[in-house]
């Protein structure tokens, strides 16, 4: 079946790497479970398959919530990393743009839905600009990214923390950005209507939108074309004509307004999160690293990878349910997205096995 | 390769198996894998050995269980969201809870919404208090000016000069323990008899409820300035460790003042604590429900006469402030009602003795001179 | 029954898709300098690569002195006496010479150095050989050639008995080859054995005993050199008869093209000009060759020539316009083709499609997209007649991903893509470089046609025979300079050597 699925004409082998990437992931968390608490391993897997209906549709519906940022992010370092930048900047470039995004909507007075639609198109500006300077250096001074993106994650979260306290949308008493009004929220279009108390909006479907437009980019248009060359060879693209440094920052541009994007989805939906005004660096903005890693780049199979996080680690936190102490769901789930995003290696092994299969086939006749 | 494959597919059906299952349970019926639980603490996401709230809270549900024999269980959200807590008390529910309690701010839209959800469970919601408050919640306050109060006034009476006070986060709670820190200095240097300007108090939040480096080293530089005592008040290790650097290599000790709890296991220089008594207070709030006699639909002031407020004597490394002293001033706080209610607070609801800042409490004092190094 | 020092007998090693060694038989006696002829592909390195423990054959023995041995690595090769002096050296630059050669091997007393004795032999080694070289220079002082001796060295200080050299030639000058061919007869001499693997036949024909001929992963035959002609071998390696002889059509010289006036470029690590004061101009109608030992400022002015890099001075002049300062797609608009010297690094992206990568020159052209939106259709169109016209092979069409194509194809997709581009001058840096002698043979008469069509023609190239052989003039550059301009009718292959060493200078330098 393997055989039939790799040498079929159209290729699977994404897809199915991820798949079974989970799987293994799944299996390992399974045997962690098993080694920590024997007696509830069985009922630990079952909740951590089935933990996203835990209370139904509520908990389902809030899924939607938690995949969007993280989704959004992964999308955006995928994006780079078609032109071989490896964004690690997501918390900053998060944390800047949820701050914009949530003192626009709440300050500039346009009404519902306008303050909220303008509220987010700055909060990704705002990460493209956190993103720009990183990008400029990579560019134009060939400055290692993933050093310069780290550190403008500590100065962003600084920054970020800084500003929040000195704002108008600080509540001081409790150490966190004020409540957003109702009405001010992202819209959700009567979906909590069906996921009846879960914090779903249309942030969700609006990452999809992207992830299909992202997708049309780089698979459509001269722009993704010149990405893809770049990321696979800057030297030769350079060479081509093709302007490497353009196309590095504004696809550096692009990763940082979508991750940026997220940080507004995720404290303008419904679930109580606040801007805190302590200084913790935003994790979802991590997390999108491995939603990327999980969807191999791919920023559609983003949105199925990123939702599967967003899954995974609700449905690990009602493993406390069955007995689990806290402590060790986090392991147990980190366990599972860590083995999840470890698709690459097997998506290698596939291309081995596809190679072989078609060595199997053309006995003999060497190709030249 | 085939062998792989079928052990995939083989897990495959084992997870569709295990899901299919876990839904035969259906609507309604309580799903027999939940761990039952009567009393349930839900974290603010922190641990239940964070040295905080999470766990004093904890150590009152555990002493009464251990009494009792009634089942108990902790479960700690994935995040700090409204939503998270909603769902992380929807499951305490499901295992059969019928009292929550709720450490900190952080679940006040939580349990405004939980308390109409779910009418048949007790909430205890330590330092805060629901909106719109229901018979089936109760907001549970400290005085903790008071504990502040006595920390100062024994500092002062011992015969330190140069005082310290290290708040975490500029949240009411600890507000109250800072500026009754203060007034307890004042009212100690005022019996002695001492000079304006003789006493003085460095005042500065770190920001947030950690332990970081850059925090111990902070308030080492104090000790080098001269401090001889740092309240810690928040996260005290910070102080404590900076205490343990500076003595390791100085000529003279300097102390910390601890917080909460009885703090003087975690190092030798907790000259004292400034104690909270959460523990007893969810113990008995516990044990009244169970009697029937739980009163919920307020919020209650717990205080010195609870014994919610107080220093651990026993245990303190005083020389010159005497039991005698100690008793001396608990008996004026429990005694005089006007003068305990007159202490300053930091809650910000605009009454007399409440201050936002502490540069608006400071200039009231006669005679300590408080060195504002960050305000909230 | 012979004594041979190695034998692989009937070797067969497969890999996803291909046989790339296929019942191989190779024997080799002490003594004896026995080449391995075949074009890239064939499966030289392969063979060799089993040899050397980097793969594991499928079937077949390797007999050492005439017992059966298990080559699992490297380390393991070098243990049983096996060496090999690699294409691209694996030198530490700032070390000496003597600290390069014992790295790995160091003598040691209580963790102490030795290094008097490991001197001492060395130079033992070097006067013995030949092989001249001061032990304590830093190599990357050295000429290439000197440390092509270090790793010779190496391998005689690990008491290689079995030597392998993989094309040793293609980075020397004539006179250097010279002195190579001479210390392979001093080793063959001490009665070391010898394994040469090369393209060029005449330095077979010079130097080595016997040839065994590879062609298409399969053995073709061992020959005894001195029995059988250049000829008889290319063919043995081929499989039809070759052309050596570069068919060309007299010349029809126009008007200048490319201009180049006074340029200058810094070194990037040094205090000195790597381009010094650079002017040629090339016609149409002309194949105009840059010779030279590589490294002496080619690199550098096809850069500069192209935009890859900016010159500090001097002007680039491409059908009248001034292109100095123009970017490098305008200059690619303006009528530049460009087929660079690294092939993998600049010429295509390797994991792209064959498609895509013969669109690098063209996507953005109205044909091939509409408002930034890709015309898949003529792009696909392309690239189905580039395939065609230029006999590309690949596994899958123009959806062949290009790693996993041949050298020699990718190479001719380049040379497609910068041919079917609209230009009047075209640059090529060593096209043929890596290539077997048949794909060589299209590569220049791909070359000659352009000059026949009156397009200007570029050409740096570090192999005599080729500069010979295509050029209808000649210019050579030493250390950033231009030293000869000449024609190859009026002069030699040694007068030119003379000019690439530095030790002559010509006149007329335009």
């Amino acid at each position: 079946m393997l055989k039939k699925l790799l040498m079929s004409k159209r290729d699977y082998s994404g897809v199915l790497s991820s798949l079974i990437a989970i799987v293994i992931g799944l299996l390992v968390g399974f045997i962690a479970m098993i080694a920590v608490k024997p007696s509830s391993a069985l009922a630990g897997l079952r909740m951590l398959v089935t933990g996203g209906f835990f209370n139904g549709l509520t908990t389902f519906g809030s899924v939607f919530f938690y995949a969007t940022p993280i989704i959004l992010c992964g999308m955006g370092d995928a994006f780079a990393f078609k032109a071989s930048i490896f964004n690690i900047g997501g918390p900053g470039q998060m944390h800047i743009g949820a701050l914009v995004a949530v003192y626009v909507t709440c300050r500039i007075g346009l009404g519902a839905p306008w303050s909220t639609i303008v509220g987010l198109l700055c909060g990704a500006l705002a990460g493209a600009l956190w993103a720009l300077i990183p990008a400029l250096l990579n560019a134009y001074k060939r400055v290692n990214i993933i050093i310069t993106t780290i550190m403008m994650n500590y100065i962003g979260m600084y920054l970020a923390v800084d500003l929040l306290k000195k704002s108008s949308i600080f509540d001081s008493t409790k150490n966190q950005s004020i409540n957003v009004p109702r009405d001010l929220r992202v819209a959700r279009l009567g979906l909590d209507k069906i996921f009846v108390g879960s914090a779903i909006d249309c942030g969700f479907f609006v990452a999809l939108i992207i992830a299909i437009i992202l997708w049309f980019i780089l698979e459509k248009t001269t722009f993704g074309y010149e990405i893809k060359a770049v990321g696979k060879n800057r030297d030769a693209s350079d060479y081509a004509g093709i302007d490497a440094r353009r196309t590095i920052v504004l696809s550096v541009l692009i990763s940082g307004a979508l991750i940026g994007l997220g940080g507004g989805f995720m404290y303008l939906g419904w679930a109580g999160k606040y801007l805190l005004g302590s200084n913790t660096q935003l994790s979802e903005g991590f997390t999108g690293i491995a939603v990327t890693m999980l969807a191999n780049n791919n920023p559609i199979a983003c949105v199925f990878s990123g939702f599967f996080l967003a899954y995974l680690t609700q449905s690990g936190s009602y493993m406390q349910a069955v007995g689990f102490a806290p402590e060790i769901v986090k392991v147990i789930s980190s366990v599972v997205v860590y083995c999840s995003a470890l698709s690459r290696l097997v998506s290698e092994y596939l291309r081995k096995r596809k190679l072989d299969y078609i060595a199997a086939e053309k006995k003999g006749d060497a190709i030249r | 390769m085939k062998k792989l494959l079928s052990l995939l597919m083989a897990l495959l059906m084992v997870f569709a198996l295990v899901g299919c299952s876990g839904g035969n349970g259906g609507e309604g019926e309580p799903q027999s894998d939940v761990i039952q639980a009567e009393i349930v603490l839900v974290t603010d996401a922190k641990s239940v050995d964070d040295k905080g709230f999470n766990q004093y809270s904890w150590e009152g549900v555990v002493q009464y269980a251990n009494e009792t024999g009634v089942s108990t269980n902790y479960y700690m959200p994935t995040e700090q969201t409204t939503e998270q807590y909603l769902a992380q008390i929807a499951t305490a529910v499901k295992g059969g809870a019928k009292i929550i309690v709720c450490p900190g701010y952080l679940f006040g839209d939580a349990v405004s919404e939980a308390q109409f959800t779910y009418p048949d469970v007790k909430f205890i919601c330590i330092d805060f208090t629901p909106n719109d408050v229901q018979s089936n919640a109760l907001g549970v306050l400290f005085e903790e000016e008071e504990s502040g109060f006595l920390a100062g006034y024994a500092a002062v009476k011992e015969g330190f000069r140069s005082l310290g006070f290290d708040g975490a986060l500029a949240v009411p709670a600890v507000k109250n323990f800072g500026y009754g820190y203060l007034a307890g200095a004042d009212y100690a240097a005022k019996e002695l008899g001492l000079a304006k300007g003789d006493v003085t108090v460095k005042y500065s939040y770190t920001g947030e409820f950690a332990e970081k480096p850059e925090f111990v080293t902070a308030d080492q530089a104090w000790y080098t300035d001269g401090v001889e005592v740092i309240f810690g008040c928040g996260s005290p290790r910070n102080a404590f460790e900076a205490a343990d650097k500076f003595n390791a290599t100085s000529d003279h000790v300097a102390w910390a003042i601890g917080v909460d709890t009885n703090c003087a296991d975690q190092s030798e220089y907790v000259i004292t604590s400034a104690m909270k008594n959460l523990s007893p207070v969810v113990y008995a709030l516990i044990k009244e429900v169970y009697a029937g006699t739980f009163e919920g639909g307020t919020s209650k002031y717990y205080n010195i006469k609870d014994g919610a407020s107080a220093l651990p004597m026993e245990s303190s490394k005083f020389e010159n402030f005497t039991q005698a002293d100690y008793e001396a001033i608990v008996n004026k706080l429990t005694s005089d009602e006007a003068f305990r209610t007159s202490l300053p607070t930091g809650y910000s609801n605009g009454e007399a003795n409440d201050y936002v800042n502490c540069a608006d409490f400071a200039p009231t004092l006669e005679i300590v001179t408080v060195d504002i190094v960050k305000d909230s | 029954m012979e004594n041979y020092a190695i034998e692989m007998l009937n070797i067969t090693k497969r890999f996803p898709g291909i046989v790339a060694n296929d019942d191989i038989t190779l024997q080799v006696k002490y003594g004896e300098i026995h080449a391995l002829l075949g074009e890239n592909g064939a499966g030289k390195s392969t063979l060799m690569s089993v040899l050397f423990g980097l793969y594991k054959p499928e079937e077949g023995r390797i007999l050492l002195d005439g017992k059966e041995v298990k080559i699992t690595s490297p380390r393991k090769a070098n243990e049983l006496g096996i060496g090999m002096v690699h294409q691209h050296f694996m030198q530490i630059k700032n070390f000496t010479v003597l600290e390069n050669i014992i790295l790995g091997v160091e003598t040691t007393k209580n963790g102490v150095l030795q290094m008097q004795e490991a001197r001492q032999k060395v130079v033992e080694l070097s006067e013995r050989y030949g092989l001249k070289v001061d032990p304590d220079a830093l190599v990357r002082d050295i000429t290439v050639g000197q440390q092509q001796r270090v790793e010779i060295l190496k391998m005689l200080y690990r008491d290689c008995k079995i030597l392998i050299f993989d094309e040793p030639t293609a980075v020397l000058t004539p006179q250097e080859i010279e002195e190579l061919m001479g210390i392979m007869r001093n080793l063959k001499n001490e009665g070391k054995a010898i394994i040469f693997i090369t393209h060029k036949l005449d330095e077979i024909k010079a130097v080595s005993d016997k040839c065994t001929v590879l062609r298409l992963g399969k053995c073709i035959g061992t020959v005894n050199t001195a029995d059988a002609t250049t000829h008889q071998m290319a063919e043995m390696m081929v499989g039809r008869e070759v052309n050596f002889h570069v068919d060309k059509a007299p010349q029809k010289l126009g008007e200048p093209v490319l201009s180049l006036k006074n340029i200058y470029l810094k070194s990037e690590v040094a205090d000195k000009y790597v381009l010094n004061n650079i002017s040629f101009d090339v016609h149409s109608g002309e194949i105009l060759c840059i010779a030279g030992v590589e490294g002496n400022g080619q690199s550098e002015i096809v850069k500069v020539i192209s935009g890859l890099m900016q010159q500090e001075s001097g002007t680039i002049i491409l059908n009248g316009k001034d292109i100095s300062n123009e970017s490098r797609r305008q200059r690619i608009i303006d009528g530049l083709s460009y087929v660079p010297e690294d092939r993998h690094k600049h010429g295509v992206i390797l994991d792209s499609t064959l498609e895509e990568n013969l669109a690098l020159k063209k996507y953005f052209l109205p044909e091939y997209q509409n408002k930034g939106i890709i015309n898949f259709k003529s792009r696909r169109e392309l690239a189905d007649k580039l395939i065609s016209e230029f006999d590309i092979r690949s596994s899958e069409g123009r959806e062949t991903i290009t790693r996993s194509m041949s050298g020699g194809n990718q190479q001719k997709a380049i040379v497609a893509r910068e041919i079917d581009a609209k230009h009047d001058v075209l640059v090529a840096i060593q096209p043929t470089r890596g290539l077997d002698v048949g794909a060589i043979e299209g590569i220049h008469a791909n070359l000659v046609a352009q000059r026949d069509e009156g397009k200007a023609v570029l050409l740096v190239s570090f192999d005599l025979e080729e500069v010979m052989g295509v050029s209808d003039r000649i210019i050579v550059f030493y250390e950033g300079e231009v030293v000869a301009n000449v024609r190859p009718e009026d002069v030699t292959i040694n007068e030119l050597g003379l000019y690439m060493s530095g030790s002559k200078k010509g006149e007329n330098l335009c």
